[in-house]
């Protein structure tokens, strides 16, 4: 039986007036404090991450485009850009922003250790952060000028191990207190970022964590050591948050040194770019990645008419424009959608406060988003605060070479397959003795 | 007893991949007293150039590497004529600025070119293995090895049994003595250059089937193999090779019993003991970091 994300529609159905609430209508009536805004967006646009960060930087562009032709709110935006290729850059690109480009509020950023450069940077200078794409925890913990539109870390890490303890090993048909669990990541801080999100949940639980290993993503040149240990162990399921160089390098070594992996679950990163897939050919059959959702990964059906009406104009444009639409371009898109027609049109002025309280009174539900996940911010003076609490991640598997959403139930375009991971040699592996 | 054998058959492996790269790297260091930044972008450009074959032409990757080292044997040339030569006799800080910039400037020119978009070889023969008592080798491992250590030994033979070796050696020792004796210092010093990057080059394309291909690539090998090269001693050819085979054992067992956070760690401390107890590693001269071919 094919689910689909229906339960998401029947509420918006059910909730017709919540859903009005939500609408730009209600936010128009008045007439708003804020006239204009000089949107500084800071993204690599040069370096490793340049490439990656392209699809961001043209869902930004495209938002904004799109915000001031249909001048709904009577409110005009300027967009001016920097550079950040490094967390250093990404510091000097909010003070350039800031004081030579005269930038009021900044969003960013695609890396979380960029954004985490740059977004207390932004605070010393009391300039509001909008972080549309990057996941670390600490981007909103650690200040109080960022209202981040995606999904944090903690969720991420917290969503790919209890999808593990519950939904994986129910399919696995092991019992939570019977898992035996390996937590594998970067030593950067996106991969320790969700990795204790993930430790503080298996610790909740009745499961084991088997091992608990971390190596520098930049460096590793070689995984066969903990591979050799992850044989040892047997463990019914491995959480690995990686990028796609060490994600590559642990399944060929898995294959070259026959180290059977049940199933393996990854956390963003490497695990959900094609670029993976395209390393491991069939071999990506069966691997799970949690991610937040994007209109490439739901039934878009399911979407209001708005909802449509935008992924249309978003796609149209990328098209128009010869680039390409990625989960990134989805993220960053409605992010900077969301900042500039539900929280700009709300707020008093373009101060760190205002802008805190008017993003605390946005409540718009999945069903109006592009990216399938809503829009409610934990407010400010509360832990988190900026926090966008409706970016719930989602479990993919990747299927034929594609990502399909498998879990939870109500989001699920696919049921499981491969579960568990076939052997090596069931796979087709060729051996000469 | 054969988990512990694996893990030294993959330790002497990975040692293999380090070793073609190393020896290049002290040759050059010998040879020209330069410390090339730039040697592990020359294996990145062999990764490059032996996907896009494989990509565009459809040739096997092991065939493509004969085609990717005469190219960047001409590359190094040029390296050398445009770059190197005019720093003879520089300050040894320009040379080392010049072959910084010079890395930078390959690393950049290939995010322009290609972006930074990670790529892959996916062989027929990626993942195949053969098994020698129950010990599990990776085929294209195996081959890398194979072929990193015939090049060192090939290298070797040629530094210390033919006419032109001994020049090499000659001005290795003592430019302006060689330069005396008639031996073409400059021509020397090119064909050095570009024999060593192309067999950096070489490496790359020995494991393109093995590692992902992007331009950054060899940042996550120069300074292992920088560790490697003073290890072994500056100029040393066979204690190139010895270093690289005992940091790839210490990475494989530390990461086995320490974890793989701590490989890296073990391989500075086992750096740092050798260098208190003989200065100039195993195979180097006191006092002069001088090739002896030895």
């Amino acid at each position: 039986m094919r689910r689909r994300i229906a339960t998401l529609v029947q509420t918006a159905a059910l909730a017709a007036g919540v859903l009005a609430v939500s609408t730009p209508s209600l936010v128009q009536a008045d007439t708003p404090a804020v006239q204009s805004l000089r949107l500084g967006a800071l993204f690599p646009q040069s370096g490793n991450l340049a490439f990656g960060a392209a699809n961001a930087l043209q869902g930004v562009q495209i938002a904004v485009d799109l915000f001031n032709e249909r001048n709904s709110h009577g409110i005009t935006v300027e967009l001016v850009t920097a550079d950040a290729p490094d967390p250093a850059g990404g510091a000097a690109g909010v003070r350039q922003l800031a004081t030579s480009d005269g930038a009021e509020v900044i969003i960013g950023t695609y890396a979380s250790a960029i954004a985490s450069a740059a977004a207390p940077a932004a605070e010393r200078l009391g300039i509001p952060y909008i972080e549309s794409t990057a996941f670390a925890e600490g981007i909103t913990r650690n200040t109080n000028n960022v209202i981040r539109t995606t999904i944090s870390s903690g969720a991420l890490g917290a969503a790919a191990m209890d999808f593990v303890l519950t939904g994986l090993a129910e399919q696995l048909g092991v019992a939570e207190g019977d898992m035996r669990v390996v937590l594998l990541h970067t030593d950067d801080e996106f991969g320790v970022s969700i990795a204790e999100a993930a430790l503080e949940r298996i610790q909740e639980s009745s499961a084991t964590l088997a091992l608990q290993e971390s190596y520098p993503a930049a460096t590793t040149r070689d995984l066969s050591s903990v591979l050799l240990r992850i044989q040892g162990l047997e463990p019914h399921a491995v959480v690995h948050i990686a990028q796609v160089p060490d994600a590559t390098l642990f399944w060929r070594q898995a294959q070259q040194l026959d180290v059977y992996l049940p199933a393996v679950v990854g956390a963003g990163g490497g695990y959900g770019q094609s670029e993976f897939a395209n390393a491991l050919g069939d071999n990506i059959n069966g691997i799970f990645n949690v991610v937040p959702p994007t209109s490439g990964s739901i039934n878009t059906d399911a979407l209001s008419p708005d909802a449509q009406e935008l992924l249309q104009e978003l796609g149209e444009r990328v098209s128009a424009n010869g680039w390409t639409q990625g989960p990134y371009t989805d993220w960053a898109f409605m992010g900077t959608w969301i900042f500039l027609d539900q929280i700009v049109p709300r707020a008093a002025s373009l101060s760190i406060d205002d802008l805190m309280t008017a993003a605390a009174e946005v409540d718009v539900p999945a069903t109006e988003s592009v990216t399938g996940f809503g829009f409610r911010f934990v407010p400010a003076g509360e832990p988190n605060s900026g926090q966008n609490m409706m970016a719930i991640p989602v479990v993919q598997q990747w299927q034929d070479g594609t990502l399909r959403v498998a879990y939870p139930e109500e989001f699920a375009v696919t049921e499981f397959t491969n579960v568990p991971l076939p052997t090596w040699d069931e796979r087709t592996e060729e051996i000469a003795d | 007893m054969q988990l512990a054998l694996q893990i030294v058959t993959n330790g002497l492996l990975l040692g293999g991949l380090y070793a073609l790269l190393a020896v290049g790297l002290t040759l050059i260091f010998g040879v020209l007293r330069v410390v090339n930044f730039a040697h592990a972008e020359f294996m990145m450009l062999g990764m490059f150039g032996t996907y896009w074959i494989w990509r565009l032409a459809g040739i096997d990757p092991y065939l493509a590497v004969l085609l990717v080292v005469p190219l960047i044997f001409a590359l190094g040339i040029i390296v050398d004529r445009l770059v190197l030569q005019r720093t003879i006799g520089a300050p040894e800080v320009t040379v080392v600025f010049a072959t910084l910039g010079l890395s930078i400037l390959m690393q950049n020119a290939a995010l322009t070119m290609w972006t930074a978009d990670i790529r892959s070889v996916t062989t027929d023969y990626s993942g195949m293995v053969f098994r020698a008592g129950g010990i599990r080798i990776s085929v294209p491992m195996a081959i890398s090895f194979v072929v990193a250590m015939m090049a060192a030994a090939a290298l070797w033979l040629f530094l210390t049994r033919t006419l032109y070796g001994k020049a090499v050696q000659a001005v290795a020792q003592n430019r302006e003595a060689a330069a005396l004796m008639g031996i073409d210092v400059r021509r020397v010093y090119m064909w050095t250059f570009a024999t060593a990057v192309a067999a950096a080059g070489a490496m790359g394309g020995l494991i393109a089937p093995l590692f992902t291909v992007y331009p950054t690539v060899g940042t996550s090998y120069i300074v292992a193999v920088f560790v490697i090269v003073v290890l072994g001693g500056l100029g040393s050819v066979p204690g190139a090779v010895l270093a690289a085979l005992v940091i790839g054992l210490t990475e494989a067992i530390a990461g086995y019993l320490l974890g793989t956070a701590w490989a890296e760690l073990a391989t500075f401390i086992i750096f740092l003991a050798v260098l208190i107890a003989r200065p100039q590693g195993f195979f180097g001269r006191r006092g002069a970091e001088t090739f002896g071919g030895r």
